[in-house]
């Protein structure tokens, strides 16, 4: 494996910026030949892991590309274990296909599906819940899987699917027990308490299954939406818990007539924040339109953080009310915004007119107000993991068929245990769904299986 | 110890010969010892045709049952059916002696259906010595085997022979060990420690040093039986009877065909329960038990506890089982099966006393653990070949195995693949979606064994295929093939198969018109709607609640049921096992459908044959202790990889990865070539 490869590594289309990676022995000596650093910045070969320079990339003829960012990893300490070149460029087709030409001129080849993820893969870089995604493009590298899925698992996964792989396995066990030491466990036969045992499992199956239909595919991300009037101050809210200007601020209301999201880490959970347009009545169309895709994005998302504009309180509490009767199930978080316009007193004065409801307050003026606001999104987001399936993100089709493969295999396993189907049809099925749950979660059965039969019954001659 | 090992330490034929040793007849093939894997390994080599030898410490005690007198059993009847599918005899040897038979879990499924017959464990021995005297080729010897002779070349060891414990050389060109628990066996009972085999007979005591010379390393095993006692002496009156079926089933294809095979006796077996006393008992004085005191070195087996492993693990548990089973027709010995333990004579009387009904039990043989050495089955391949030792075979219970049929099994196995191994052909490997053999084989191997193993079912993936009722299906064509299969059976296994599939075919094809009135009235007694298209008979057997049987009114043309040998020439019949398997294979079709469909993903790692001087070290992405086991353990498949503890899935992902990459640049070099 001695190739250079290169690949865009940032969803194709126009956006700001997007990053080229490099990956391979010659991808420094590549990057001296294109890259032409700002003075004070040495050759790319000579940079030292986790380094940035800043300077101007070039075609083979010398002629300037762009103005890039260039990111130096070096083996073993980066994603695919080898030296690896970000080249982070400004947004357009154009400057995109000329960088990637002249890496190819240069020495570079394109990358295969995959490829990045196969060489971290190869040099041991990968864990062990990232190792059957990889399974997956080895047996089918046509299927174009992006690298981006695989670097997405998290342990979550793996964590929840082991779990229900274990409640089946007991099940397994006291049918197994039922089956082999016929003679003896005789008395401990009890079917109902395995018919009793495989319904939440399936409810936790089915419940995933029904997210992906939902479009909950690509992402483990937990959504928080941030709904309120309009101009309350959500874009503003979402600006600082971004650190940066995401979303266009402005004080004329209605700004933000379309949803927008972004990505950040709270307390190590992938968040997707989803900011939206503010909700009232209106005629203009798109302004319209923007309100309906709040209230969507609203309706799908984890937590929702409802922000009251301190200037028209009554008319805020009057849309949370309105919202919340559509939406009865929402877990909710209320803000009071604005708080850097208004003296201790007056707060009192609103919070009072809030009523009972705890109430989180949030001013622009003192960015320490942002700590409880993430503490709520950490405490949502673990309630949501105690032992619910609602936990299970799936990652992507293969994922899903597991799932399906799983779900099939209980609902069969029920079926045959209702009806007069043979113990040892149930039996066969409950093994397909742990088997299923198993390489969901990259772990085995059959030894599981044994030591859990004696652990539990006391058996033999 | 040391020394001991020394002094074994060897010899080839021809440092033998340069000694002035006596040499007496050579052999093709030699097995040492004559239990249950000896007799199938020495009968399948003399019946492939080669020349055979047969040791044993003692000819009176070949093909022993010192422990359960059954055979069969959960899992165990499958194995016995795959044995005899194969061409192996001891289901035709059990069908000789039984004294009872019991199918076993009838309403829990064709899966785990399985036949068990309480055996006359002395008929049993009869009908083994009479079989082994009369196979031409076979010589049976009793003598111990003390050395094993050997030569080095090239840093590869090959057997040479055995030498017995009067300084006979024996040349042989394979040698198959099944030493079962003999080898510095020691018989534990309390405080009493002697060096002794299982019924009291004595021991192998220098073997284990020349295999520690050979540099395998070798292991300890505990296993244990129950004491067994005078009929007479045994108040039945307040027990539960379990008597024998009243339809009872040979093991063998060949006695299924026949109308009059019957068992020699239809006896019963009787259920008691320990009391509360029984418990106490053994909680007084758990100080003297040597597995508590630390007197056995052995690791006993979890699925074949003692009874004081019982009361130690269960304390909440106030009664367990005691099954009385009878030993044979001419004894009154009863064997108290539930009841194995290694206490002091002592507590052994007052325990025993303490079960309801053996108040009075007159003991005739006491309970007592048995440890003994073995060896590391990881060091074996899949065809029991050992890895370091060509033409040295294992079976049985030396493989870490426990139970009559699993050394059966695996003595089939290593008695075909030696004699394979000299025709120069490739070893009979079955995977574990082929036969329990297989799942038995490739558990010892792969994963090895801290305890005396047992099959079970559920250690079966794909059980719903490794049916009994479909041994023959699954395995004889392989028997025939192997050579253990004679025409007769073979014509007659070809009859069964164009029955069954003929029957299926037309179950399939027979339509039930919903216009008639026989098909309506059956529909209205069983309260189904009646599909307006009609069906086959065999969608209407797929109904859980209708059987072949039911099927009678709708289908009076059928074939006549009755055993081949009842048949008259040229008629059409299903002999009754043809009908229930028939049975299985429609209505569980959907199910086995989708075992199919998971055997066929299973085959995808199976498939990927690591090539045999594949070098570990160069996958850097291996962890160290995965590159190192498997650099020791050399799997042959990426499957095989996969199974063997310590290997994760993300091990097996990379080796499989680089296994398909070696491929993958054979072919482009291959294509290359071929260019040029």
């Amino acid at each position: 494996m001695t190739d250079t490869i290169c690949a865009l590594s940032t969803p194709p289309g126009v956006a700001a910026l997007g990053i080229i990676r490099l990956s391979g022995p010659e991808a420094g000596s590549i990057c001296d030949l294109r890259f032409r650093p700002r003075s004070s910045f040495g050759l790319p070969s000579a940079m030292p892991g986790y380094t940035m320079a800043y300077g101007t990339w070039t075609d083979a003829q010398g002629q300037i590309l762009d103005q890039v960012i260039l990111a130096a990893f070096r083996a073993p300490h980066s994603y695919t274990g080898e030296d690896l070149y970000e080249i982070s460029f400004h947004g357009g087709t154009q400057v995109r296909n000329s960088i990637l030409e002249s890496l190819l001129a240069t020495g570079a080849r394109p990358a295969t599906a995959g490829e990045f993820s196969k060489r971290a893969f190869l040099n041991g870089k990968l864990d062990l819940a990232q190792a059957e995604a990889v399974m997956d493009l080895i047996e089918a590298e046509s299927r174009l899987q992006q690298d981006q899925a695989l670097r997405d698992l998290s342990g979550t996964l793996s964590q929840a699917v082991e779990a229900l792989k274990d409640q089946v396995l007991t099940l397994m066990a006291q049918l197994e027990n039922i089956l082999e030491f016929s003679e003896e466990a005789a008395e401990e036969a009890d079917i109902t308490a395995i018919r009793d045992g495989l319904k939440p499992i399936q409810e936790s199956v089915n419940q995933a299954l029904s997210m992906w239909s939902q479009g909950r595919i690509l992402t483990d991300k937990f959504r928080v939406c941030i709904l309120g009037l309009p101009n309350a101050g959500k874009s503003t809210l979402l600006n600082a818990l971004m650190g940066l200007d995401r979303a266009i601020v402005s004080d004329i209301s209605g700004t933000t007539r379309d949803t927008l999201e972004a990505n950040l880490q709270i307390a190590g959970i992938p968040v997707l924040m989803i900011d939206t347009a503010g909700l009232r009545e209106t005629a203009d169309q798109i302004e319209r339109e923007g309100v309906d895709r709040a209230l969507t994005a609203a309706q799908s998302a984890d937590l929702v953080f409802w922000l009251h504009d301190p200037l028209r309180l009554a008319e805020s509490q009057a849309a949370l009310a309105a919202y919340l009767a559509s939406a009865p199930e929402q877990e909710l978080v209320s803000l009071l915004g604005k708080q850097d316009l208004f003296s201790a007193e007056e707060r009192e004065i609103q919070m009072q007119a809030l009523g009972k409801a705890p109430v989180l307050i949030w001013s622009q003026a003192q960015p320490e107000l942002l700590d409880p606001i993430r503490d709520q999104i950490k405490i949502a987001y673990d309630s949501l993991g105690s032992g619910q399936a609602g936990h299970i993100f799936l990652h992507n089709l293969r994922h899903k068929d597991l799932l399906d493969q799983a779900k099939q295999a209980l609902d069969l396993a029920a079926q045959s245990l209702a009806g007069q189907g043979a113990l040892d049809m149930t039996a066969a099925m409950l093994r397909s769904a742990a088997e299923a749950l198993a390489s969901l979660s990259g772990s085995q059965v059959s030894d599981a299986l044994v030591d859990s039969i004696f652990s539990r019954f006391c058996v033999g001659k | 110890m040391e020394n001991q090992v020394k002094n074994h330490q060897a010899h080839s034929l021809a440092d033998l010969k340069a000694a002035g040793k006596y040499f007496a007849d050579s052999y093709d093939v030699i097995v040492v010892g004559a239990g249950h894997a000896g007799c199938e390994a020495a009968l399948a080599a003399a019946k492939l045709g080669f020349k055979t030898a047969l040791f044993t410490l003692h000819i009176d005690a070949l093909a022993n049952m010192p422990c359960n007198p059954n055979i069969g059993g959960t899992a165990k009847g499958q194995l016995v059916r795959e044995i005899d599918a194969l061409g192996g005899v001891m289901g035709l040897m059990a069908d000789r002696s039984t004294i009872q038979f019991r199918m076993l879990n009838r309403s829990k499924g064709p899966a785990v259906l399985s036949p068990r017959a309480q055996q006359d464990r002395w008929q049993y021995q009869k009908d083994m010595r009479h079989l082994l005297e009369r196979t031409p080729g076979l010589s049976l010897i009793q003598n111990e085997v003390t050395d094993l002779v050997w030569r080095e070349e090239e840093g590869v060891q090959y057997i040479e022979g055995v030498v017995s414990v009067l300084g006979t050389v024996y040349p042989a060109q394979r040698v198959i060990l099944a030493t079962g628990t003999f080898l510095r066996s020691k018989v534990i009972i309390g405080e009493s420690i002697r060096e002794e085999g299982p019924d009291g007979l004595a021991p192998a005591k220098h073997l284990s040093f020349s295999l520690q010379a050979l540099g395998l390393e070798l292991k300890r095993f505990k296993t244990g039986t129950p004491g067994r006692f005078h009929a007479r002496s045994l108040n039945y009156d307040h027990m539960e009877v379990q008597s024998a079926d009243p339809d009872p089933q040979p093991f063998s294809f060949v006695n299924e065909e026949k109308a009059d095979w019957k068992p020699l006796a239809n006896l019963n077996c009787y259920l008691t329960y320990t009391s509360a006393d029984s418990k106490k008992i053994i909680q007084d004085n758990i100080d003297r038990s040597p597995l508590y005191s630390g007197l056995v070195e052995g690791i006993g087996p979890r699925y074949c506890p003692s009874f004081e492993d019982k009361v130690v693990k269960f304390p909440n548990r106030d009664h367990h089982h005691v099954f009385l089973e009878p030993c044979g027709l001419e004894s009154q010995e009863v064997y108290a099966s539930g009841m194995s333990s290694s206490m002091p004579e002592d507590v052994q009387r007052q325990v025993m006393h303490s079960v309801p009904g053996m108040e009075n039990a007159e003991f005739m043989r006491f309970a007592y653990a048995i440890d003994y050495d073995l060896l590391d089955a990881q060091d074996l391949e899949l065809s029991l070949e050992v890895k370091s030792v060509k033409g040295l075979y294992g079976a049985g219970q030396i493989l870490g195995s426990s139970g009559y049929e699993e050394a059966a099994g695996t003595g089939l196995i290593a008695g075909i693949n030696a004699c394979r191994s000299l025709e120069g052909k490739k070893p009979v490997v079955l995977d574990r979606s082929q036969a329990y053999i297989g799942v038995l084989i490739d558990d010892l191997v792969t994963k090895g064994t801290n305890e005396p193993y047992r099959m079970m079912t559920s250690r079966a993936e794909y059980r719903l295929v490794l049916r009994q009722d479909n041994a023959d299906q699954r395995l004889t064509p392989l028997g025939r093939e192997i050579g253990l299969i004679s025409d007769d059976r073979w014509a007659a296994f070809q009859a069964k198969q164009a029955r069954i599939d003929g029957e299926r075919q037309r179950l399939e094809s027979t339509r039930l018109s919903p216009k008639n009135p026989k098909v309506q009235a059956f529909f209205q007694g069983k309260g189904y709607g009646l599909p307006e298209g009609g069906l086959s008979l065999a969608d209407l057997l797929k109904r859980p609640e209708v059987n072949y049987q039911d099927l009678l009114v709708l289908d009076p043309d059928r074939p006549r049921i009755c055993y081949p040998s009842q048949a008259v020439a040229g008629e059409a019949f299903l002999s009754p096992v043809d009908c229930y398997n028939v049975q299985v294979q429609i209505k569980y079709q959907g199910y086995i459908k989708l075992e199919e469909d998971r055997i066929q993903r299973f085959h995808k790692l199976e498939k990927r044959l690591i090539p045999e001087d594949f070098d570990y070290e160069q996958l850097k992405g291996l962890r160290l202790e995965a590159r190192q086991k498997l650099s020791k353990l050399r799997p042959r498949s990426v499957g095989q990889a996969a199974r063997i503890s310590g290997i994760s899935p993300a091990d097996a992902s990379i080796l499989l990865l680089a296994v398909s990459q070696r491929e993958q640049g054979q072919k482009t070099s291959s294509d290359l070539e071929a260019q040029a």
